[in-house]
């Protein structure tokens, strides 16, 4: 897949698979259809990229939320008449049908990512008639997130040392040290960020 | 020619009652190099976006005075002629890959397709920049960022340069090809070159006009400032050396595959020491620091903190015998105001608040930043915010202090009083650790330095010995 990156074709290929598939497996129901997608998703991975430890890893850290789906799912099946082992069994297959929805939606996506350069994507959209200032945000977006990423470690990183700890942060009372810096910093480079732009000249009304 | 004359600037941010620039005064011959003294946050900024025309469309507020660039008073005409270079890079590189970049900055020139690909190959091999040419840019190192932003700049032959704090983040000897690079371009290219820097003894020998900022004013200052260059005076006072504090051994840590930050590293303080951790951009001096307050994991190695295993307790049990600050103050600063977030720290530890306020009011007197408490910390200048964060450190009396570039960015004045409060932690028994590049204040304050190189650690010994040798050839390429 990657020595295809170059070429808009791949690129809408890619897109137009991605976009499809996906419109499919959110409108269907039907189990056997879904394993089906979800296989051939993992397999395209093994077969064309080396991500699959990668995407496997973020699906993982998804999965934890598996067992309080199955939970509200079934409580949500169970009417208080009918029997409570039916209501299970109808409950763990709309987790599992939502569940490998989300999987399959995570990985394609995660998989289109990861292996599309940024610039025939934005070239590919050009063609699309998607407007110039659209595609730059893109472009913009993909660039500055590793920076925020690493902005907001820092924050954490920053706050911990001084005795800061994550799990007060399940009250959102606590968030204050972790938002507040972030808020600001971010503000502040979006601020240069549009400085830049404007000295380059990129939003020319002409 | 004149061509930058700035004559009585007046400019007050739409937001504040305070004018930031107050009857600046300044001019440039064309094709000289004029430096301007401040430290960071004290209005350059302000007369930078003013210099590129910036002002009053873009930044809002009430701006008076005279300001003509190349002969033009029109600020739409500006940015034809400056080229910026940011301070941070990741400000002005937008583009995902070097090359894309390059061309970028000249496709806004209009040159053709053919000329472009001529050009930017000849600009790659001028800045060293081919083996990086496909690479992505957020995984360049900040001094390879920088001399991208430096080279995009240039790119399209600007008749004036303007530079916010180039030197900022770059070890000695980074600073110093910058400084040839520049100096080489301005009598190549005849470009005039104006420079905000804050480090006084570089400026005195790079520039022909340097300026001091005062209270929104420049002074000329020429002649008046005097510079002094590291010899080693040695800390005035040692105390006895202690038990041990930190102990680790053979320290392993890789971010990635490729990015190997340390390969074996021993490092130890002991109460009472004082030790800088000194060594080029990417050498790993902050991946070690940040090892030892516990929040990388180290691949492999071991690591004690007064005798226990860093793994058998938490985070918040390190955390509570120190003190660490990082480069940038903006990360951590959040309360309503400077005493709250002073205390931040001393009420997560438990500390009785009375302590607590005590030692505050100490530190604060010491760092000067006693009437700033109940400010707000957003509204503080980078200098007082750097102070706030080291008094912060310090409020629940921590044994150890662990200080990332504690003087990065500061005024002389400034780290003269960061200076004094470290002495006065050192003479009390603490045990310090500091990264820095700054050899002068290594050489104020440190009994020993340890020199990291590719995360190898190539000198550790006492200060004095680091000194008397030629200390400089650590830091090139070859040794």
């Amino acid at each position: 897949m990657k020595n295809l990156d170059d070429s808009a074709a791949a690129v809408w290929f890619k897109l137009g698979l991605l976009l499809i598939s996906v419109a499919v497996v959110l409108y269907t129901a039907d189990l056997v259809v879904l394993i089906f997608m979800n296989a051939s998703a993992v397999l395209l991975c093994l077969l064309f990229s080396d991500l699959f430890d990668e995407i496997l890893s973020v699906i993982l850290r998804i999965a934890v939320g598996f067992p309080f789906l199955l939970l509200i799912y079934i409580i949500s099946e169970w009417d208080g008449w009918g029997s409570a082992a039916s209501a299970a069994v109808r409950g763990s297959l709309g987790a599992a049908l939502f569940m490998l929805k989300i999987h399959f939606v995570v990985w394609t996506n995660l998989l289109f990512v990861r292996t599309t350069e940024p610039r025939p994507l934005v070239l590919a959209l050009g063609k699309l008639r998607v407007p110039r200032e659209l595609c730059l945000m893109i472009v913009i977006i993909l660039r500055f997130f590793p920076v925020m990423f690493e902005e907001a470690t820092a924050v954490y990183h920053a706050q911990s040392v001084r005795g800061f700890e994550i799990r007060r942060a399940l009250n959102p009372g606590n968030w204050l040290p972790l938002t507040v810096p972030l808020a600001v910093n971010v503000m502040k480079k979006s601020h240069d960020l549009a400085m830049v732009l404007e000295l380059k000249g990129v939003f020319k009304a002409d | 020619m004149r061509v930058i004359e700035v004559e009585n600037l007046r400019f007050t941010h739409a937001f504040s009652k305070r004018p930031v620039l107050d009857g600046l005064n300044l001019s440039a011959e064309e094709g000289s190099i004029s430096a301007l003294i401040g430290e960071s946050g004290c209005g350059k900024t302000t007369l930078m976006t003013a210099l590129m025309g910036l002002i009053p469309e873009f930044i809002k507020g009430e701006i008076s005075g005279r300001i003509r660039v190349a002969g033009s008073g029109d600020p739409g005409e500006f940015r034809k002629y400056i080229e910026p270079v940011f301070q941070n890079p990741d400000t002005q590189l937008l583009s995902i890959r070097v090359k894309e970049e390059i061309n970028s900055q000249l496709v806004k020139k209009g040159f053709d397709k053919k000329e472009r690909r001529r050009r930017a190959e000849a600009i790659l091999g001028e800045y060293e920049l081919v083996p990086l040419a496909d690479r992505k840019i957020d995984t360049l190192s900040w001094g390879e960022k920088q001399r991208l932003a430096l080279a995009c700049a240039l790119a399209p032959r600007p008749p004036i340069l303007l530079l916010d704090e180039p030197l900022s983040g770059l070890d000695p000897v980074g600073k110093l090809k910058l400084l040839e690079k520049l100096k080489e371009i301005n009598r190549v290219l005849g470009t005039t070159i104006l420079i905000v820097e804050h480090e006084i003894a570089l400026m005195k020998r790079f520039a022909d006009c340097l300026y001091l900022f005062r209270d929104g004013r420049l002074e000329d200052a020429t002649k008046s400032l005097s510079a002094t260059d590291a010899e080693y005076s040695g800390s005035s006072f040692c105390p006895p050396v202690g038990e041990s504090l930190i102990e680790a051994k053979a320290i392993r840590h890789a971010y990635s595959r490729n990015i190997r930050a340390l390969q074996g590293v021993d490092a130890s303080l002991r109460r009472g020491e004082c030790v800088a951790v000194m060594g080029p951009n990417g050498s790993g001096k902050s991946t070690l620091s940040k090892c030892l307050c516990r929040l990388i994991k180290p691949d492999a190695g071991e690591i004690k903190i007064s005798g226990r295993d860093i793994r058998r307790v938490s985070r918040k049990q390190i955390a509570r015998q120190m003190g660490v600050t990082f480069q940038d103050p903006d990360r951590q600063l959040f309360a309503q105001t400077v005493r709250e977030e002073c205390l931040f720290a001393a009420v997560n530890f438990g500390v009785p608040s009375a302590d607590a306020s005590r030692t505050l009011a100490d530190t604060a007197e010491a760092l000067k930043i006693a009437d700033l408490m109940d400010r707000s910390p957003v509204t503080l200048s980078y200098g007082e915010k750097k102070r706030v964060a080291l008094a912060g450190a310090l409020v629940h009396r921590p044994h150890i202090l662990i200080l990332d570039e504690p003087v990065a960015g500061l005024d002389p004045w400034n780290s003269e009083r960061v200076l004094r409060v470290l002495e006065g932690a050192h003479r009390s028994g603490l045990g310090i650790l500091f990264i820095t590049h700054d050899a002068s204040f290594v050489n104020k304050l440190a009994t020993r330095v340890v020199f990291l190189k590719r995360g190898r650690k190539e000198f550790d010994a006492s200060a004095r010995r680091f000194f008397s040798e030629d200390w400089k050839r650590f830091y090139h390429e070859e040794s």
